[in-house]
Order: structure tokens, then C-alpha cells, then sequence
């Protein structure tokens, strides 16, 4: 039901609201409409 | 037939045709053919707030009604309303519904009451939990093309559906990033949630569990794949069986860094649950 990995976070990175950007590569033969998940950084 | 070669099928309005097509002619012939259609082809980000919300005849209704929506067709133009009622007033919990299987706003016609003989709470720690009822519905036919298994359960705080896409592979919902966040149908039509099923529309996704990414970590990130619908907790996903090998989804992070500069990484999410 869930595709998941690792996101990495650069140690440079400000806290506070970050957003995601998901989407198919240019590679698949899916296509996708990318969706922006809003995500908080510590 | 294979996975892939049967996932081929659902992606467009005659795909596989094309495919065999294609295939024989490229047997017989040197000649380049046309390709199939591209996955989603044609398809639009939905509009909800234009979606129509009316139901030209309804049923008396015994209870109160609950209502949800289902949208098809590429770009969700075909409404199929579902309508959660009570059998009797004094009915214990929702145990009949309306469902508007062949999509024309009437939902009095025959075969369109289901009755429910399942209330699947179980007492745990003093409180009833679990499914208050469970719609087998089966097979539905909605702009030419035929999905089975479908299945509607009703519990205290939500509705869950599942059916085989086409009748192949599974598409489901409504999901959120939390449990608590799963939708229920509504009192009124224009506050009903609408479920996009299916996997023919290019992919959107919703994040699973809302937890923090912490700075100079790797955080592994959930996605569902599939199609938003009107409102948190209306998202219905594929399983995590869908993506063929080699497939995988692209999570860009996209963050401030010291000096107010912009920077992107990007992820691969590889692994599936």
C-alpha cells in the first residue's frame, strides 16, 4: 500500500516548514501529477 | 499473463487491443505502428469544487443519511453517490445502503438497496469497536468498464472501500497520513466526500504518518500512490503490490539552507509495505 525510503536532510537545512515535492521519475512508464506534502524539519 | 502485461491493460480505453495490435503488426510488417497511450493520457487535475453535488431522486429515508461519492471516468465527470441509511429507526447502527450503481442521479431503482447482515463489533475494553457493517457489492458497470469485489464497510467514525480495478487490480480508500483522519460520509450532500478510484489517472500521493525530518538525518518517508479525492482522509491508494520491479517514486526535499538559499535533494522511495 506504501511506497517508502529515505529522505535526507542537509545539516545546513533551516527548521521550520519544508515541502516534499512527490512524483514518477521522467523514467517510469507512470505518470503522475507531483504533489507538494508540507513536512516540518528539527 | 503477467503482472505488467496485465497492469498494461487498465491504462487506457483499449491499451491491450492496441498492444496486440501493435505487436502483430510488428510481426508482419516493418513498418513503425503507433504506440499505446501513455499511462493517464488525456487526464486533468479534478476541480472538486465544480463537481456537481446534487442527487436527482433519492429514497425516503428511514435515519439519518450519511453521504460519500464515488467519481469516475478520467477525469472523475461520471458520480456515483452512495447513501448510508438505517433499516428501521431503531436500528442499532447503518446497516442499508443506497449506491447509485449505474451512475444517473436516481438511486430508487431496483438493485440499488443493499442490506447489510454484518455488525462486526466486538467489545474491547468495555467499548465496541470494528465495522458496523459490511456492503458486499460486487460487480459494477460505470462508463464502460467493469470493476469487481467491490466492497464498502462501514465503522463508527469512517467508511472504508476497496474494489478490483477493472477487475484486476486492487484500488482502496479513503486513506490520510493518520488513522484519525479517515473520512466518514457526510449528513449532507454538499459536505460528502469524493473518492477518485482506480489507477488510470496520472498518480497523485499522500503521505503516510506525519513525523518529523530531523536536520542532517535520513528519515524514511511513506507515500500512498493513487488519487486524491475532496478531502483529508478521502485518498484511495493502489497496494503495495502495484509497481512492477524497477519502478519506484521520486520524493524532492526542498528546503531553506543557511543564508536563505533554496536546496533541493532528491530521494528515491524504493521499498514498499
Amino acid at each position: 500500500m506504501l511506497s517508502h525510503g529515505p529522505v535526507r536532510v542537509p545539516a545546513s537545512a533551516l527548521p521550520g516548514k519544508a515541502i516534499v515535492r512527490v512524483e514518477m521519475p521522467p523514467t517510469s512508464k507512470f505518470r503522475s501529477f507531483a504533489t507538494d506534502l508540507e513536512v516540518v524539519i528539527e | 499473463m503477467s503482472r505488467v502485461s496485465t497492469r498494461s491493460l487498465a491504462f487506457g480505453l483499449s491499451i491491450a487491443a492496441a498492444t496486440v495490435a501493435a505487436a502483430g503488426a510488428r510481426s508482419q510488417q516493418a513498418t513503425p505502428v503507433a504506440d499505446a497511450p501513455a499511462h493517464g493520457a488525456g487526464a486533468v487535475p479534478i476541480d472538486f469544487a465544480k463537481v456537481p453535488r446534487t442527487i436527482a431522486r433519492e429514497p425516503a429515508y428511514v435515519g439519518a443519511p450519511a453521504y460519500g461519492c464515488f467519481l469516475f471516468g478520467l477525469n472523475g465527470e461520471i458520480r456515483m453517490w452512495a447513501v448510508l441509511d438505517r433499516s428501521k429507526p431503531d436500528a442499532p447502527a447503518t446497516d442499508v445502503l443506497y449506491l447509485d450503481r449505474d451512475a444517473d442521479g436516481d438511486l430508487t431503482e431496483p438493485g440499488e438497496r443493499l442490506q447489510s447482515e454484518v455488525d462486526g463489533r466486538k467489545e474491547v475494553g468495555g467499548e465496541l469497536v470494528g465495522p458496523t457493517a459490511v456492503f458486499a457489492i460486487g460487480t459494477i458497470e460505470v462508463g464502460g468498464l467493469k470493476h469487481t469485489d467491490f466492497r464498502l464497510t462501514v465503522h463508527p467514525q469512517r467508511v472504508g472501500w476497496k474494489m478490483r480495478w477493472r477487475g484486476e487490480q486492487v484500488t482502496m480508500g479513503g486513506y490520510a497520513p493518520d488513522h484519525a483522519e479517515y473520512a466518514n460520509f457526510a449528513p449532507t450532500v454538499a459536505a460528502a466526500p469524493l473518492y477518485v478510484p482506480g489507477y488510470d489517472r496520472p498518480f497523485e500521493f499522500e503521505r503516510w504518518i506525519r513525523e518529523p525530518l530531523r536536520r542532517g538525518e535520513a528519515t524514511d518517508f511513506k507515500v500512498f500512490l493513487g488519487q486524491r479525492g475532496s478531502q483529508r482522509g478521502t485518498f484511495s491508494c493502489v497496494d503495495d503490490q502495484f509497481l512492477p520491479a524497477g519502478e519506484f517514486v521520486v520524493a524532492t526535499l526542498i528546503c531553506q539552507v543557511a543564508g536563505g538559499k533554496e536546496e533541493r535533494v532528491r530521494n528515491e522511495l524504493k521499498e514498499r509495505c
